[in-house]
């Protein structure tokens, strides 16, 4: 295969989806957090810091879902044996455990306000959820030891089984344990939200989805050329 | 016209980004002697384990499931327990392999390499030598349809080169093998087919 | 072919006396030190016991599966075993001998304890069934995953450094639920069945995945 064909064959060059998500982006996001800093009322005995409530959610829904999606693209390699669905199934696992970190830095700030400590150790959610981190965590390690890259890919794909068991571990941790702790149950149970909250917070998912949407493909597209780089190299070689 | 035992069919093998071979294709036939060569890093040992573990099955085609499961391999590494004896290592892969054979030939080959006086010794307190040695015993311990040696000579004393010639003349009237050598000139009276990996692909040599 | 696969393990296993002697000692020493360090005026409360137990327990799991797989890498025999025996049948068999070996552990443990800790009342065989009850089926789990992800950490440089980090994340919840589990059962007299159905069910869990991933890294 010679050059152009590379080039050719890892199309780097935006695309009008990509744009349009740029464009929803720059107009949805700051509306979004505007509106959280703003609209809803507070929860009076939280304080001000229940407003990260609305970025916590957010930030943790994708944190728990993202392990799927990179679990469903290692299938995918495992079938196929397609480096490209590997290079997918990392960038997602990367946009996980980015989105994880949020969740445990958002976390604090409001446990702090409502339960008096930042962080509880006897609550299964929050164990739970460190858990994933650490699976994630590892899984990167993981990456970064192997050298051969069909081996790393292949235990990459292993290991978001993993992770996407704990994802499971950590939705059920407040609906299958007789004493999950203090945190919150589901937001969508009922009797969950006001209108004024409702709102906020579904203009919320969507702007945090969109944000996951446009990391997920620069994050692919620089994984790409980072592996597009290598191949060229080998190539010249 | 001769069966083949293995078919080799399109097989493409890559370490990281770099293919060892791409849609190498060739077959072996029963009863035949092979001798495989190539420059250092070819791709030897990688032909011959991917032939012996049975990786990329679609384009490693066995003529029978029978004979897929009669191979033997000796490669780099010795197969062997350390921390067993000689005598526990050959119990064990005798118990494993589907035909093993018998006791007393089993016996007869460890007599002539010089090591019946050592079975009852971990393998770890063995020189080099002997060591590989011990390998090739254990290789031949299995009735095999297909035997695979990588390099089988090195380490060995000249007694011992003379010894393993011998056997190998001996099994290949019964056996199918392919070796891995660089001792062109030694190994050409005991072989009727030379193959030649070059750049990912394979010929044939005619001497 | 199922004998000579579990004589080889039990052979390796007894000829590793002296790796066995120096678990022996650091497991002796680990008890020695909390026991010093932690029961000076006041005697630890059964609550904190059995939290010290499972901790122990996981951390010596770390270090012995790591070495029970060793030799098999090093001699190369691995990829001879690879042809002449099923994947599942390599898999569980290693699991089977490193359990075993494993659970024994654990019940020098709990005799330890009652040496050492003066809380630590086993006065019949119930209170004796009731320390190990929930080591079984967490003691298989953590077999079952670790010899599973000795096997992917085979792949990588580290190789044995690597296998905590591996064996941490999927092993806290068995760590967990069979602690709470236990507490249950001897502080408040609980439920066995249920818990250690579920606890089961995690190696059943762990069982499968292993036979899948040695399938998928038969070659490596």
């Amino acid at each position: 295969m010679n050059k152009d064909a590379l080039f050719i064959k890892y199309n780097l060059n935006l695309t009008s989806k990509e744009y349009f998500l740029y464009f929803l982006f720059l107009i949805l996001f700051p509306f979004a957090v505007l509106l959280s800093l703003n609209y809803p009322n507070v929860i009076l005995d939280q304080g001000t810091a229940h407003r990260i409530f609305y970025f916590h959610v957010s930030v943790a829904w994708v944190a728990l879902y993202a392990p799927f999606f990179s679990m469903i693209f290692g299938i995918f390699y495992l079938y196929k044996r397609d480096l490209s669905f590997d290079i997918l199934s990392a960038s997602m696992a990367k946009l996980a455990f980015l989105f994880s970190i949020c969740v445990l830095f958002s976390g604090p700030i409001w446990a702090n306000s409502a339960w008096g400590v930042p962080w509880d150790w006897t609550d299964s959610r929050l164990q739970s959820f460190f858990v994933l981190v650490i699976s994630l965590l590892s899984y990167f390690i993981l990456r970064g030891l192997i050298i051969d890259i069909h081996k790393k890919a292949l235990v990459s794909a292993i290991m978001t089984l993993f992770a996407s068991v704990n994802s499971v571990l950590t939705w059920g941790a407040i609906r299958w344990m007789d004493n999950p702790g203090n945190h919150p149950g589901s937001v969508l149970g009922k009797g969950g939200m006001d209108i004024d909250m409702k709102i906020t917070f579904w203009i919320n998912i969507g702007a945090y989805h969109t944000l996951f949407l446009l990391f997920f493909f620069i994050i692919y597209r620089n994984d790409k050329i980072n592996f597009l780089l290598e191949e060229l190299r080998v190539y010249e070689e | 016209m001769k069966e083949s035992l293995v078919t080799i069919d399109n097989l493409t093998i890559t370490i990281g980004l770099k293919t060892v071979f791409k849609s190498m294709s060739f077959s072996i036939y029963g009863g035949e002697s092979v001798l495989l060569t190539g420059e250092n890093g070819s791709g030897k040992s990688t032909l011959l384990k991917a032939i012996f573990s049975g990786q990329d099955k679609k384009q490693i085609q066995w003529n029978k499931k029978s004979e897929r499961d009669r191979v033997s391999y000796l490669g780099h590494e010795l197969g062997l327990y350390t921390s067993l004896t000689l005598e526990e290592n050959l119990e064990y892969f005798s118990g494993i392999s589907k035909k093993p054979i018998s006791k007393t030939k089993l016996i007869g080959i460890t007599e002539k390499f010089g090591l019946e006086k050592r079975v009852k010794d971990p393998v770890h307190t063995y020189s080099e030598g002997m060591k590989r040695k011990a390998g090739i015993i254990r290789a031949l311990l299995v009735d095999a349809e297909l035997l695979l040696m990588d390099e089988p000579f090195n380490g060995l004393d000249s007694n011992s080169v003379g010894i393993l010639f011998n056997l190998l003349m001996e099994v290949g009237k019964s056996t199918t093998f392919i070796i891995v050598s660089h001792e062109i000139q030694k190994i050409k009276s005991i072989v009727n087919r030379h193959l030649h990996i070059q750049h990912g692909r394979i010929s044939e040599i005619n001497d | 072919m199922i004998k000579s696969i579990l004589i080889k393990e039990l052979l390796i296993t007894g000829k590793a006396k002296n790796g066995i002697y120096s678990l022996f000692t650091l497991i002796l020493t680990f008890i020695f030190i909390f026991h010093y360090t932690l029961e000076r005026n006041n005697n630890l409360s059964i609550d904190s016991l059995i939290g010290l137990k499972w901790a122990i327990i996981f951390l010596l799991s770390f270090i012995f599966i790591g070495q029970s797989i060793w030799e098999e890498r090093e001699s190369g025999a691995i990829r001879i075993n690879s042809v002449y025996l099923p994947a599942w049948v390599f898999y569980l068999s290693k699991s089977f001998v490193v359990f075993t070996i494993l659970f024994i552990i654990n019940i020098l443990i709990v005799f330890l304890f009652y040496i050492f800790f003066k809380s630590m009342k086993i006065d019949s065989l119930v209170d004796v069934f009731n320390q190990i009850v929930f080591l079984f089926p967490a003691g298989l789990s953590l077999s079952l995953l670790g010899v599973m992800l000795s096997q992917l950490s085979h792949a990588t440089r580290l190789k044995e450094v690597i296998l905590p980090v591996l064996l941490i994340p999927l092993s806290i919840p068995v760590l967990l639920f069979g602690m709470e589990a236990e507490r249950n059962l001897i502080l408040f007299s609980g439920s066995i069945l249920k818990p250690f159905v579920i606890l089961f069910a995690f190696s059943i869990f762990y069982g499968s995945l292993g036979v899948l991933v040695q399938e998928l890294t038969n070659d490596f």
